[in-house]
């Protein structure tokens, strides 16, 4: 039998997608470039019909995510959530997001929100996988969202976030601890 | 939607052995498992060409993260030629047309079974752990919903009874393998039975640990940079092997962990467990131009002050 050794395009986007997302969340604070496709290649790294999702605001982009199986839901059920928190009435809207159970606290959401990195706001990052401490700007996400996520996670309970800049990625999981500079 | 976009064409094999949604799968139990470090996320395991217990977990890690670029190196209680590291790595070059090693520095995924390279790993590389039995609390609760439980509440006093057993029993800390240790000041985790020599190597660590255990179905994760502190009492303090003052009989270098053989007149010889860190040693040594890693340990000691 002939193996056939090479991947095909999709294989080798995901996986390549995957790893960026890997170290992104692996190394907190620390910008990832993706090889190309943004959040649509994230998304098809990860979800299939096995997932439940929320895309807010973009019709277009659930259609797309509609066609891998996985299922529209709310907010509030949603396994990986595509959203725009630029806005405190939008960051209010998601203290409803899963963050886990006791027993099973990865059965918690991902948040995919969009930002601009070096520039606005600043945050100092401690915690696992950051090395003593890394200070951060990111604009185009609310002030109010870093409160929000303070007060919804309980570790180890919480919700993940990946903030996306075009192609670039910082992952930010809830065992990081954000101070607003 | 139509059942064409659903479709791909066919193929007679998929690249890296597991099929697409395999993949996925361990992606998101991968990435939840990095975002709370120690914590045991449940994922499928699927069917691989190998028995359960033989390290299909940490073979399935490595079937994911595999590209044809990845540089595979595969250990088994510290050797590379041993036959279940030779075998898993032939695989992985078959299935995935990957480069494989024995060096420690130039491979980008070390998968191992018991043992820790001695040479320092990187910020670039992953060590995947396969685990034969991923639950600490086993020996005080053999309920694994009941054991669930008690992580969720962090309820571990009873392994320190354990430990205090062994402590009031044999005058020390028994416990040789699978030392239970803290990680991220929240879950304790078993470290996979890599020896007490080797678990101050996942404190602080400049490199990515995924730990997978495949019959068990469960992963977790310590991310670098992150504290894994072993379980001791304020008084007694965390103690390695005594290997400090062992000689390899072979590449003649000293302050190892060594594997012990029995000699006919019952004497005892040594030989460094890592195998490819005895080879480069016998090949620096016979005038070759070898680079050696940066180590841990260093004259015997744990020198790195994170650890």
């Amino acid at each position: 039998m002939t193996l056939s050794l090479l991947p095909t395009a999709d294989d080798s986007r995901t996986n390549a997608t995957f790893e960026e997302m890997m170290w992104a969340l692996s190394r907190p604070g620390i910008v990832r470039t993706l090889p190309a496709g943004g959040l649509a290649a994230m998304a098809e790294s990860l979800i299939d019909r096995e997932c439940s999702f929320h895309v807010e605001d973009d019709v277009e982009f659930e259609h797309a995510l509609k066609r891998s199986g996985a299922r529209a839901v709310s907010l509030s059920e949603a396994e990986y959530v595509f959203t725009v928190i630029d806005t405190e009435e939008k960051v209010s809207r998601h203290a409803v997001l899963r963050t886990g159970t006791l027993a099973y606290p990865d059965e918690a959401a991902t948040l995919f929100a969009p930002a601009r990195f070096g520039f606005g706001q600043g945050l100092r990052l401690t915690g696992p996988g950051i090395k003593d401490s890394l200070t951060i700007a990111v604009d185009g996400i609310d002030p109010s969202f870093w409160q929000m996520r303070e007060r919804a996670i309980r570790y180890p309970l919480g919700f993940d976030v990946y903030l996306v800049d075009g192609d670039d990625v910082i992952g930010l999981p809830r065992s990081t601890k954000i101070e607003v500079l | 939607m139509k059942l064409q976009e659903l479709t791909k064409p066919w193929a007679a094999f998929n690249y890296g052995f597991l099929d697409e949604s395999a993949k996925r799968e361990l992606r998101r139990r991968i990435l939840k498992a990095i975002a709370i470090p120690g914590c045991q996320v449940p994922y499928a395991s699927r069917e691989v060409p190998m028995a359960r217990g033989w390290g299909t977990g940490g073979l399935q890690v490595t079937l994911t993260l595999l590209k044809p670029a990845s540089v595979v190196k595969v250990i088994d209680q510290g050797a590379d030629d041993s036959v279940n590291a030779s075998s898993i790595r032939k695989f992985f070059g078959r299935v995935g047309g990957v480069v494989e090693t024995e060096d420690t520095g130039k491979a980008t995924i070390v998968q191992s079974r018991h043992r820790i390279p001695e040479e320092k790993l990187r910020e670039d590389q992953v060590l995947v752990l396969q685990v034969p039995n991923p639950e600490p609390l086993r020996p005080v609760q053999p309920d694994i919903s009941i054991a669930r439980d008690m992580h969720g509440d962090a309820d571990y006093g009873q392994l320190w009874l354990v430990l205090y057993e062994q402590l009031v029993k044999s005058g020390r800390i028994m416990q040789g393998a699978e030392y239970p240790s803290l990680v991220n000041g929240r879950y304790v985790i078993t470290p996979s039975p890599i020896p007490r020599w080797d678990v101050p190597k996942l404190n602080q660590a400049d490199h990515l640990t995924i730990l997978s255990a495949g019959r068990e179905k469960r992963l977790y994760a310590v991310p670098p940079y992150t504290k894994v502190e072993p379980l001791v009492f304020d008084d007694v303090p965390y103690r390695v092997e005594d290997h400090h003052d062992k000689t390899c009989y072979r590449s003649n270098v000293t302050g190892y962990f060594v594997n012990e053989l029995p000699q006919e007149d019952g004497s005892s010889a040594y030989e460094l467990s890592d195998s490819h860190f005895g080879i480069k040693h016998i090949r620096k040594a016979e005038g070759e131009p070898v680079e050696i890693g940066d180590t841990w340990y260093k004259n015997g000691r744990m020198t790195d002050d994170r650890a």
